[in-house]
């Protein structure tokens, strides 16, 4: 206890508001003083009387316990009704459901995605195709792709073959036609496999052309497409081109 | 004010409802929110002052309860837990009333030093100041203006004391500071307090201080 001079020993105001809250370490040595001193009396009468007055403030102003949970209870079921609503229920869910909700909405993500990629890329390669076919059935300077050679058996250049064909394949026309070519004096290596089908580029004269186009025929191949410049020499060497599309 | 024995009824009700609301009867947390509502309210309006900004606050507090209810792992009590977040949105509801101009006022905690000092010596000690006499029903409406314009500090320690009655290892978890920072902020919040009630009593051309 402080050695108030003026008081005889009494406790600090800080010492009597922890006795009154009954939290002080000395709280047995206060009673004994404030037992016999008038002051401190005093001095826990108005803290008393500060402590109820603010109870009683409040509990006036505020009504009964029953009364404050009645309207608390009302005010945050119609909160949550209200939220629940709002969020169609789902922040309401325990959070492993949440959680695990969450985690299928992603996966669903990653999933359709990864559907759309691969879709991408088939229709991607379709779209080729279906450019090489098209271009095939359209276009009259069909360009064949990359790998194909666009030099004859001569080793000449095939720019701008003077004859194309372009043939519906038959489904064996890729066991004939090595068979075809030697019958028509074509070698074997003018012939290239590639995804749309098989090309053809080599020099021909008018007559290897219309045997060529026989044995063809014959095989099942259908001509679709075809694009023969201004010959009129039958014996004259060409260049030709023929694409085979399954 | 609860017995001990009380108290260890409610902490034991209260795990059992939480456990329920865990296990998906989420009816069980109706209960907390009756249980609980009173003690809160009152530390919401011991705070803010008005009874519709102290329902918002204590309703908005229940709803972020029953979200985070699930993640609840008791490390400290539910009455703690909720106390902690009713005194965070009061605090933010009192600072929001605040910047709109609502509720200002002269804080009653800037005593100018030469006052204090003319103070100190007409009375060396706090029981030597002539103490209150207002009516009590007086009493009861000052002192509400009084709580109002003490420091946020103060007040709030003030009112986890005396509204919500908790002790003073509670109060200091509440607030994150020491046991001691509780003791000396009450025995200061009291003492402005009692001055300001007894301020009222003399005319304001003879106040000593300015309100
Ligand atoms: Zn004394």
């Amino acid at each position: 206890m402080k050695n108030n001079p003026l008081f005889h020993n009494c406790p600090s105001e800080e010492q009597l508001s922890e006795y009154f809250d009954r939290e002080s370490s000395l709280q047995s040595e206060i009673e004994q003083h404030v037992k016999d001193c008038l002051l401190c009396r005093a001095y826990l009468d108005s803290l008393e009387k500060l402590d109820q007055s603010m109870k009683n403030a409040v509990n006036r102003s505020c009504g009964t316990d029953k009364e404050i949970a009645a309207k608390i209870s009302t005010r945050v079921k119609t909160s949550l009704k209200e939220n629940n609503i709002k969020r169609t229920g789902i922040f309401f869910l325990s959070p492993v459901v949440w959680r695990a909700g969450v985690l299928l909405v992603i996966g669903c993500g990653i999933g359709f995605l990864l559907w759309k990629e691969s879709s991408q890329t088939k229709e991607n390669q379709l779209s080729q195709n279906n450019k090489i076919q098209k271009s095939a059935y359209v276009s009259a300077a069909f360009v064949p792709s990359g790998n194909v050679s666009k030099k004859n058996s001569q080793g000449d250049d095939i720019k701008n073959a003077e004859i194309k064909h372009h043939w519906k394949a038959s489904k064996n026309i890729g066991a004939c036609l090595p068979n075809i070519l030697k019958q028509c004096g074509i070698p074997e290596k003018s012939l290239r496999k590639t995804n749309a089908g098989w090309i053809l580029a080599c020099k021909l004269n008018m007559k290897d052309l219309n045997r060529f186009k026989t044995f063809c025929l014959d095989t099942g191949c259908q001509l679709i497409y075809s694009d023969s410049s201004n010959i009129n020499d039958s014996d004259k060497t060409f260049d030709y081109e023929a694409v085979f599309v399954e | 004010m609860q017995t001990e024995e009380e108290k260890k009824l409610q902490m034991q009700e209260t795990a059992e409802l939480i456990a329920a609301f865990k296990d998906g009867k989420l009816e069980s947390f109706d209960k907390l929110v009756i249980m609980y509502s009173p003690q809160l309210y009152r530390t919401a309006y011991g705070l803010l002052g008005s009874k519709q900004d102290a329902e918002e606050v204590v309703q908005d507090a229940f709803v972020r309860a029953f979200r985070a209810l699930n993640n609840f792992r008791g490390d400290s009590s539910f009455e703690t837990w909720m106390h902690r977040i009713t005194v965070n949105l009061a605090r933010n509801k009192f600072h929001w009333n605040r910047r709109r101009g609502e509720g200002q006022m002269t804080s009653i905690s800037h005593v100018s030093d030469d006052e204090r000092e003319q103070r100190d010596l007409l009375f060396p000690d706090d029981r030597l100041r002539p103490d209150f006499s207002l009516e009590n029903s007086e009493i009861e409406h000052e002192i509400m203006d009084g709580l109002s314009r003490l420091p946020e500090s103060l007040r709030e320690t003030m009112v986890l004391r005396h509204l919500s009655d908790l002790p003073y290892e509670k109060i200091a978890e509440q607030l994150s500071c020491k046991v001691g920072t509780v003791k000396s902020r009450l025995a200061r919040g009291r003492e402005l307090l009692r001055e300001y009630l007894v301020s009222k009593e003399i005319p304001e051309n003879q106040t000593k201080r300015s309100i």
